[in-house]
């Protein structure tokens, strides 16, 4: 069974055709082409297709597409302005943050949806682990990462 | 996946008409993060999906003079944030908070966490010891039936064909009424809960319990009420021994399986003691 | 003290911009012109004989375009350690998810649905699961003439172990179980097999192995290697996971088949099923120890689980039976293991590789053993520890040896004595406990791949005064390419922007072994080192000769070429090679380098030395157990690891926090559940990783730097190091808190509830 739907993917409106059974996950990298959105674990229980829909992260492997229509949606490929990184991927460059890189666009978008869930208040590293607890590194240990976030987190503060 | 035809109905009579056309092939979604997975593991194959995203008034918390009604479509993403879940209803915070992750609780609806009905659904205790009722949509007119009638068997609610959950309502607690939820898990995130507790306590003069319900999840067939609970609480304060007694009482009344989370004996354990640390914190709040 | 310019300085990965913007591709990410998709039809048997495979609803299906059994490919047995394996199941499937079919289809949907469409008959077959069980007479057999399921036998005694036991004050025995692991990294095993014109294919594999690949898949193909050419693109982490696999030469015969590229990437369910996680083993292990704490004699016998067929676990068998003899000085030694086959998932290459599991067991041993001789455990180990200038038992020449500091460092920085003679609270229901252990590890092992060992390396720089090194060396997700190029870029006197490594490609890299034994920084990039010094002495020559210069004048420093008589005629590097390029028709400036270690191959009774360099640690674990549910929280960890030189202090943390996490899950809560041969936990909801929020609240790296003769700059690697000791530490603290221990990983809140209530503690 095929639909059409409608969403907006980095600020562009895009008209797909779909299958009932595709994912948002999907639609987005195999529609519409942006690859930064990884599949680790098709089940949501990993993080690395996380992307911001309508404001709140998702594991886009758990969207059924044809409930993303009408959807806003921010991906990893939307977050750098004119080809200079967003001061929160800057800060995950400069910690180390990254090694394998698997699954980094999906960490980067869950930290960006619960900071900006927070408004830019001052967080705990307490906080911070509860808020990439949905994604999994298998090669930081986490750290550097959430090195990365609270001094991103600080430098907005200031 | 196997291939389905979808629709999104724009109210609850198309979305049952739907239902009973096509009858077992068909399933209900929400939010979908277990469906979703059930589907992808082959563990069901509905040829049919009924979409409630277009159904209005389905997504709603209300906070009223009588209770909290909250709709079936209702994220715990939203729950956890809802200033109309006021203090008495905590635990339902306690327990939105700790589902899943962030990216779930982003989709997965209430609804969604009572009508899969696993045992250890983290949304049902603090629902049972609220006492809470679920509206239930059918072309009679739909029911109301208390959540401990709900629960059938793992997987098995009691809502029939061309039925939808549409709301849950649970009436406003009296004065005095401390509510919370803990659980344990191997893992401190992204886990099953392998065991959950959830606690209400309604405190008089003098720190007296005048009223007390606990419930328990993943330790048997369905969530459940602990029975008995006025012998041992009510009429007391929570001294030592009354914690104790309150906490074996617990643990002897759950039927726990072993699975590959947990055996059956620490599942009884951790009963046990969850139920002495809530009852110890509940206390904290109110003395 | 030498000064350098890129080496010791902290750099992000070369291409962390690429992977934080999600322009980094991976296999997975690829789809050349016209791929089709595979789909592998697996056994639900743990045992079975087939009795008839009727594919032909499956080819009728419109867009398949082709199916493959075991009756229609090629029909030898092959493998990496010992030939068997079959290229499809063809009478019998030996474990649940072993290769039955394939599918080629336009789209996954389909092939999905073909699939569904293949009927299979099976007759069930018994079937044993446990590597004690295997062996005995009578139990079900794997593989014709493997009597009692014996895929190997490791055996090595050295010294006069009666002797050895008779010494000791103190006899020690006790038994040891570490769980099967799985690496799970997040990018699941994938490849692409893509026709390149004739006979010849191009494989896209995310490897550690590019060129071992491309050898071997030759002789699984029964083609010659000039016909397949490997690409090794981004790895989204291996940990040792990326070895040798069915689903690639499955995706190459596709490819010969239909001429089309073929897509295979495993489902998260079918890598944890039909992946190659970590050998299970059972560690029966006897000590006998002076009061003095000196150990006298060590005897180890090992029953590790093959699975159904061999990938690397017999070698993984016999390192955890003798690589850590090389980390003390005992001189009286037996050890035997046993590589057993069982009915379930083929067992591989797991950071640690069997040296993890017998850390486990030997780290465990010597905290009872201390407290046993009334000895401090830190103590007890710099009394047995191996140190700089001594050949061990089994020959191993320990050239730089930082394990004393390390030990002094960690315990320094913990406050050690003071906290392990604190009086502990009593009445809390929260035990602290810490716990120390140590691991030594090899840097390349001589005797993984016999013919071979060393490495070689090109620098090439650009008529724009880029450089690119090339190696065979893979980068498998840890930064690799990056520490060569600073050691390159070190090398040549450039900044490390100009530097770049490339993209492996069997085409044009030089042959490497690739990324495993804790190898690449050591022996690869030793051999970019001397890579990098050969082409600035080639860059000097002909600098020279274009600009009538004496070579003896000039250098390379901060990207400008020296000129040590007159700084007036600096030039800068680029416009230097620009000029060169001109004026030799192009011709680029190379260095080749090659590092040949001073290896020896070990001889039958295992007496060799088997890697140029040794790497040493110390790990230090503060916890907290909540004695009343068992929970374990790491409070406080102390890495000290001796890694030769700190060539990039980012990534050098980066890999130790990494692997200590991963060793964290493993002695807490990681293992695939097995029951009658099915994995209960294929996912990561109930095989439990560590999430963010259950790291240490506090990390310490701790680097000692030991200044390797061998390594480049005396740098060792540390990739697998960082979990050797990790679980033995966490046990021991454990221990210390709770007065329980238990000899089996991990360790699951449950199991301490249960010892808790064993012991009436």
């Amino acid at each position: 069974m095929k639909k059409t739907i409608s969403l907006t993917v980095n600020g562009k409106v895009y008209r797909v055709e779909i299958k009932t059974t595709q994912r948002l996950l999907d639609v987005i990298r195999d529609k519409i082409g942006l690859l930064g959105t990884k599949e680790g674990c098709g089940a949501g229980e990993c993080g690395a297709c996380t992307v911001i829909m309508n404001g709140e992260a998702v594991n886009s492997c758990l969207v059924l597409a044809i409930k993303a229509d009408g959807a806003d949606i921010l991906t990893i490929e939307g977050l750098a302005k004119e080809g200079s990184l967003h001061p929160l991927q800057k800060s995950f460059v400069e910690h180390g943050a990254i090694q394998c890189g698997f699954c980094t666009p999906g960490m980067v978008m869950s930290s960006k949806a619960f900071l900006d869930e927070h408004g830019g208040k001052k967080l705990t590293r307490e906080k911070v682990k509860e808020g990439i607890s949905g994604n999994l590194c298998r090669c930081t240990g986490y750290q550097k990462i959430i090195d990365a976030i609270i001094d991103y987190n600080t430098k907005s503060n200031n | 996946m196997s291939k389905f035809k979808y629709f999104a109905p724009y109210s609850l009579p198309e979305a049952s008409a739907l239902l009973i056309k096509f009858g077992p092939e068909a399933a209900v979604i929400s939010g979908g993060t277990d469906l979703m997975i059930k589907m992808r593991n082959k563990q069901i194959a509905p040829r049919y999906i009924i979409d409630l995203r277009q159904i209005s008034g389905l997504d709603f918390i209300r906070l009223g003079d009588t209770g909290l009604s909250i709709g079936s479509r209702t994220t715990m993403a939203t729950l956890c944030r809802s200033s109309a879940i006021t203090k008495e209803y905590i635990a339902l915070k306690n327990a939105a908070r700790v589902l899943g992750s962030r990216q779930i609780r982003s989709i997965a609806t209430l609804g969604g966490n009572l009508c899969n009905a696993a045992p250890s659904a983290e949304i049902a205790p603090p629902l049972l010891i609220l006492g809470a009722q679920a509206q239930i949509y059918n072309p009679e007119g739909g029911r109301s039936i208390p959540l401990e009638q709900f629960f059938v068997s793992p997987s098995k609610t009691c809502i029939q064909q061309g039925e939808i959950l549409e709301s849950v309502f649970m009436a406003r607690p009296e004065p005095g009424v401390y509510t919370t939820y803990c659980r344990n898990t191997t893992r401190k995130a992204m886990d099953i809960a392998v065991i959950g507790v959830s606690i209400l306590l309604k405190v008089g003069k003098g720190q007296i319990i005048r009223q007390a319900k606990i419930a328990l999840g993943a330790v048997a067939p369905t969530p459940i009420l602990v029975p008995g609970l006025e012998d041992v609480l009510v009429g007391h304060s929570l001294k030592d021994n009354v914690i104790n007694r309150a906490s074996e009482l617990a643990a002897a009344c759950c039927k726990p399986i072993n699975d590959l989370r947990s055996s059956a004996e620490y599942r009884r354990e951790m009963v046990q003691v969850y139920v002495k640390r809530a009852l110890i914190e509940l206390k904290q709040q109110f003395d | 003290m030498e000064k350098f310019s890129v080496i010791g300085k902290s750099s992000p990965q070369l291409d962390a911009e690429k992977k934080v913007t999600g322009q980094a591709r991976f296999v997975t990410d690829m789809r050349p012109a016209g791929t089709v998709f595979a789909k592998i039809l697996r056994s639900p048997y743990p045992h079975a004989r087939i009795v008839n495979i009727n594919t032909a609803r499956a080819e009728r299906l419109i867009g398949v375009k082709a199916v493959i059994t075991g009756e229609n490919v090629p029909q030898h047995k092959f493998g990496p350690m010992i030939d068997d394996w079959e290229f499809l199941a063809k009478d019998r499937v030996r474990f649940v998810g072993d290769e039955v079919a394939a599918v080629a289809a336009i789209d996954e949907d389909l092939a999905d649905e073909a699939l569904d469409l293949i009927e299979v008959e099976y007759e069930e077959l018994p079937a044993v699961f446990d590597p004690e069980e295997a062996i005995k007479e009578g139990a079900p057999l794997l593989h014709e003439g493997k009597k009692r399921n014996i895929a190997a036998i490791f055996e090595v005694e050295k010294g006069d172990m009666e002797a050895g036991f008779k010494q000791a004050d103190y006899i020690f025995e006790d038994v040891y179980h570490t769980s099967q692991t799985y690496q799970a990294y997040l990018e699941t095993k994938a490849c692409i097999a893509v026709p390149d014109g004739g006979e010849g294919l191009i494989l896209y594999l995310p490897t550690q192995i590019p060129s071992i690949s491309q050898m071997r898949y030759a002789q699984f193909l029964g083609m010659p290697e000039s016909k397949i050419r490997v690409v090794q693109p981004l790895v989204g982490g291996a940990f040792g996971g990326k070895f040798e696999y069915k689903s690639h030469i499955i995706a190459a015969q596709l490819a010969r088949i239909t001429r089309f590229p073929v897509k295979i990437v495993n489902t998260r369910e079918e890598d944890f099923i039909a992946g190659n996680p970590r050998v299970p083993m059972k560690i029966y292990l006897k000590l006998g120890v002076k009061k003095d704490g000196t150990i006298t004699a060590k005897e180890v016998k090992i029953y590790g689980a093959n699975g159904a067929r061999t990938v690397y676990a017999p070698a993984i068998v016999s390192t955890a039976c003798y690589r850590n003899d090389s980390l003390y000085t005992y001189q009286n030694v037996r050890n035997l293991g046993y590589t057993v086959y069982t009915n379930t998932v083929p067992t591989g290459c797991f950071r640690g590789f069997g040296n993890s599991q017998a850390h486990f067991a030997m780290e465990s041993a010597l905290d009872m053993i201390a407290r046993e001789i009334d000895m401090d455990p830190a103590e007890l180990r710099l009394r047995n520890g191996v140190y700089k200038g001594y050949t061990s038992v089994h020959g191993w020449e320990i050239l730089s040896c930082g394990l004393k500091e390390c030990i002094e460092k960690a315990t320094a920085k913990v406050d050690w004595l003071k906290k392990r003679s604190q009086p502990r609270d009593n009445n809390s229901k929260i035990k602290k406990g810490i716990g120390l252990a140590i691991c030594n590890h090899v840097n390349g092992n001589r005797s993984f791949f016999p013919p071979f060992d060393g490495s070689t390396a090109l620098v090439r720089i650009s008529p724009y005064g880029k450089v690119t090194v090339f190696s065979g060396e893979a980068d498998i997700g840890q930064g690799m390419n990056t520490v060569f190029a600073q050691i390159a870029a070190e090398a040549l006197g450039v900044s490390l922007q100009r530097v770049r490594t490339a993209v492996v490609d069997t085409k044009i890299s030089p042959f490497g072994l690739g990324t495993f034994s804790t190898r690449g920084t050591t022996v690869g990039g030793r051999a970019v080192y001397e890579a990098g010094v050969r082409a600035k002495n080639e860059f000097l020559k002909q600098a020279s000769q274009v600009l009538g210069f004496s070579v003896g004048d000039l250098d390379i420093k901060n990207d400008m070429l020296i000129n040590k008589t007159d700084p007036q005629k600096n030039m800068p590097f680029n416009e230097i090679a620009f000029i060169i390029s001109s004026k030799t028709g192009g011709s680029p400036v190379m260095g080749q380098g090659t590092y040949i270690p001073d290896t020896v191959l070990p001889n039958e009774n295992k007496y060799g030395n088997v890697s140029p360099a040794y790497s040493f640690g110390c790990q230090i674990a503060e916890i907290e157990v909540d004695t009343e549910t068992g929970h374990v929280s790491i409070v406080n960890f102390v890495a000290a690891h001796d890694v030769g030189r700190v060539l990039n202090p980012l990534t050098l943390e980066g890999q130790v926090e990494g692997g200590t996490l991963m060793g964290i899950g493993w002695a807490l809560t990681e293992e695939m559940i097995i029951k009658d041969g099915n994995v209960l936990n294929p996912n990561f909801l109930d095989y439990r990783v560590p999430t963010a929020m259950d790291i240490p609240e506090n990390f310490e790296n701790i680097f000692v730097e030991s200044i390797d003769p061998n390594g480049p700059y005396g740098a060792k690697g540390v990739g697998e190091p960082a979990i050797d000791p990790t679980m033995a530490a966490v046990a021991n603290a454990i221990f210390d808190a709770t007065g329980v221990r238990i000899n089996s990983i991990p360790i699951l809140p449950e199991d301490i509830i249960m010892s808790l209530k064993k012991n009436n503690v």
